[in-house]
């Protein structure tokens, strides 16, 4: 038989194996803890966003060592809405501080962050040795 | 200490909201928080990636408050791992007949809305005096 695996469970199983590289530290995989974060392979960088709605830049801070990037802050509410009374409370507020392993080599001192409408760029330059290498055939 | 807050899931919105945005992807529920006072409403509106052009908020004949947000954010290509979708929002509030239409104000920033919707004269708080 040619097919002698469930192709379709096959790739969920390489997907979530996938998504467990940039499991949050000391966390099984597929938690989602404040903020949402997603993370881009590219060429030179790899570029990890998080959405923190309402917070400002000087709010957050961002550390790496020892291949984990941790962003961490406080989402505080509204300044002008302490004395109502809260009727509906969805939004994520508090202390948080997520930590994603990057698995490739980053050269450190050339990270950097920006943030725009509530959306962190992280952008982390792979060190030479991690960047994909073109092999050319030599003719002979 | 940080206590660590578990962030749900975005909550992808049904078809019929979508197609009332003329929307072809993916449109969202963003998370809301709601303060009220006797003078007024507050509506606190994630709406991460959004610019300031890109929200309208409308009450219509059957006093619905409608906050739409057009995400014009771009995320890189070769995704690794996604918690996060990028899309439109939408939502929608009943209002009391005590609100104020015309006196809506609203900002925009860093991706947080926050609407106030005053309360009509005639249905704030009085206070009496009491003569001696």
């Amino acid at each position: 038989m040619l097919w002698d695996v469930d192709v379709w469970s096959e790739m969920e199983r390489l997907r979530r194996e996938m998504n467990g590289l940039f499991s949050d530290y000391g966390r099984t995989s597929g938690s989602t803890i404040y903020p949402l974060t997603n993370v881009y392979d590219g060429r030179e960088n790899i570029v990890v966003t998080a959405e923190l709605p309402g917070m400002t830049k000087d709010k957050v801070s961002i550390t790496f060592s020892d291949g984990a990037l941790t962003i961490s802050g406080k989402q505080e509410p509204l300044a002008n809405v302490k004395k109502m009374t809260v009727i509906r409370q969805e939004r994520a507020l508090g202390d948080f501080e997520k930590s994603l392993r990057i698995p490739m080599k980053i050269d450190q001192g050339k990270i950097t962050a920006s943030f725009t409408n509530g959306i962190l760029t992280v952008t982390l330059p792979k060190s030479e040795e991690a960047k994909p290498k073109t092999i050319t055939i030599e003719a002979r | 200490m940080t206590t660590e807050i578990e962030k749900r899931e975005k909550q992808e919105i049904g078809t019929t909201a979508a197609e009332q945005m003329n929307y072809s992807g993916s449109a969202f529920s963003p998370d809301v928080d709601i303060y009220s006072s006797d003078e007024e409403v507050v509506f606190a509106v994630d709406l991460p990636g959004v610019n300031k052009g890109d929200v309208t908020i409308e009450v219509d004949e059957t006093n619905t408050l409608i906050i739409k947000g057009k995400n014009s954010h771009k995320e890189p290509d070769n995704t690794m791992l996604t918690q996060y979708h990028v899309g439109d929002y939408y939502r929608a509030f009943q209002l009391s007949d005590d609100y104020d239409k015309e006196k809506i104000t609203a900002k925009l920033e860093n991706g947080l809305l926050e609407v106030t919707v005053v309360k009509k004269e005639e249905a704030k708080p009085k206070k009496i005096e009491i003569k001696a």
